[in-house]
């Protein structure tokens, strides 16, 4: 029995689990105590109080953030998985281009924001072109280096017993590519939320990040708190799975 | 064919093939370079008077950076007092990156270090580094107003998680077999976790330092885009709004150069470290 119990809550996890209950505790108890005030801070239980008035507010603005979300996402996977191909089966292309790759992945992207919005104005685009910027490149960097996993060995054997391109593509390269591929979708959907929501925050009209602000500047700290929470629960779930997914396909991977 | 004569011929026959593998230099990679990159700043260059785009759009960069050479020894009305801000910046950027840097290291140590803490903690870390860190930021200015430490929190925020957790695993996925070694070779823990455990463990924790730096210095531009008061995002808003445009991309492709600048020199430490390691 006591084997059964360790082996369903390990030390490790109720360890984990106490400390955010107890965080949670001392939060509620020093706002509480202290007398802070609440057009600062919001205790835990306000927080949950404010949860069930927010809802349908959160689902009508967040549609907007999710499409723009969706759109910058599917735009960086596109683009970065076709660039990513073509640079790692095109050696010449790859020497081109690496370099500038490379150059753009170190480079505090976020300072383009003026210049973005110069050339497309305080419109959905710019949203959507700066979340799609900050997401290719790690699409781009996993499909090369996935690309370059793959053995010429095995494209050669391939071609040597008469298979078709599209056949090596479809059971050589392309599966010896998921695990990389779902390696850079976890960070490329990690780096267009960023994107979407800085821009939202910084010049929202629609959208989460707009009701964020609308919250905080009429005072409703509850309100702020359980938009985040929410918020950040819902991006924890959509990145998670994308972890879980690399994770899955781990062995696919060529040593 | 006598064995003497094979062997003269083989030199010959090395440079011949060494020939034939030199390609032309057009068709080089180099050469490439040079082309395209000289084709860029041609197009730049004539952004305005050719392909008719508008000067609030596009500066050529040799108006760029003579208009910033103005700015910054002469003084003009299109640029505030750059080197303040940029002192400010440069403050917070430091500030912030060393506190991830103490509590980071600390912290994962700690959790490298002890299983319990390490298996308890590190999937809190994980599902917190996945949520997109900027969602609290209007929180941050509630609580710490709308000054330097805001804007320092959110490198600190940035730059803090990646020193963390490259340290805890780093810490972590130490080969046991060297464990096994060291115990029996009767070290105590001291020495085993200075002598074994952190060399090799210091290339990932050192590209943690690498990647937390980069991060903490966005995380102090963006910050100062969002909450544009002081510092060279407060310089970039400022330039923008007027239509600047030649000082916006000055400013711009100053930020760009410090980053880019502080990464080359972050990547050497750790080539020399990865060589330290390797022996």
């Amino acid at each position: 029995m006591a084997q059964r119990v360790k082996r369903i809550l390990p030390p490790s996890f109720l360890l984990g689990v106490s400390t955010v209950l107890v965080i949670a505790a001392l939060w509620e108890l020093s706002v509480k105590f202290f007398k802070l005030s609440s057009l600062f801070i919001a205790p835990p239980s306000a927080i949950l109080q404010a949860v069930p008035r927010i809802l349908s507010e959160f689902v009508s603005y967040g549609q907007y953030t999710l499409s723009m979300y969706a759109l910058a996402l599917l735009i960086s996977v596109v683009l970065g998985s076709a660039i990513g191909l073509l640079m790692g089966t095109i050696r010449y292309l790859h020497d081109l281009i690496n370099p500038y790759i490379g150059f753009m992945l170190v480079l505090p992207k976020v300072a383009l924001i003026p210049m973005i919005t110069l050339w497309l104005g305080y419109t959905e685009a710019s949203i959507v072109f700066f979340g799609a910027l900050l997401g290719i490149f790690p699409i781009i960097l996993n499909i090369t280096s996935g690309v370059k996993q793959t053995t010429p060995e095995h494209v050669i054997l391939a071609k040597a017993s008469g298979h078709s391109t599209p056949a090596i593509y479809g059971k050589i390269i392309l599966p010896a590519i998921t695990p990389y591929f779902f390696t850079g979708l976890f960070f490329a959907s990690h780096a267009a939320q960023v994107g979407v929501i800085i821009m939202e925050l910084k010049f929202g009209f629609k959208g989460l990040g707009y009701l964020l602000m609308l919250y905080r500047e009429s005072f409703n700290e509850a309100a702020v708190f359980a938009l985040v929470g929410l918020l950040a629960l819902i991006l924890m779930g959509l990145n998670g799975t994308f972890w879980y997914l690399s994770r899955y396909y781990d062995s696919w991977r060529i040593e | 064919m006598t064995p003497s004569a094979v062997r003269s011929i083989i030199p010959r026959m090395k440079e011949a093939k060494a020939a034939g593998q030199r390609k032309p230099i057009w068709k080089s990679v180099r050469f490439a370079h040079f082309w395209l990159l000289l084709t860029l700043l041609v197009l730049w260059e004539i952004s305005n008077a050719v392909l008719g785009i508008s000067t609030f759009h596009m500066v050529p960069l040799s108006k760029v950076i003579l208009q910033m050479y103005k700015g910054l020894t002469v003084g003009s009305a299109a640029l505030p007092d750059f080197f303040q801000h940029l002192s400010i910046t440069l403050y917070e950027l430091l500030g912030a990156y060393a506190l991830a840097l103490t509590l980071g290291l600390t912290l994962g140590i700690l959790l490298g270090s002890f299983k319990l803490l390490g298996d308890a903690y590190e999937p809190l870390v994980l599902a917190w580094w996945s949520v997109p860190w900027v969602i609290i930021f209007p929180i941050v200015i509630l609580i710490l107003g709308v000054g330097s430490p805001t804007r320092m929190s959110a490198g600190f925020f940035l730059g803090f998680s990646y020193i963390l957790f490259n340290t805890s695993t780093g810490l972590r996925g130490v080969d046991r077999k060297y464990l096994v070694l060291a115990r029996s070779h009767g070290m105590s823990a001291f020495a085993t976790f200075f002598k074994v455990i952190v060399p090799a463990a210091i290339p990932t924790i050192v590209t943690g330092l690498r990647l937390g730096f980069s991060s903490t210095y966005i995380g102090v531009i963006v910050g100062g885009i969002l909450l544009s008061n002081a510092g060279l995002g407060f310089v970039l808003e400022w330039t923008a709004r007027r239509l600047y445009t030649a000082e916006l991309l000055g400013t711009i492709i100053f930020i760009l150069f410090i980053g880019v600048a502080c990464d080359k020199v972050f990547r050497s430490i750790e080539a020399r470290v990865w060589k330290w390691h390797k022996g």
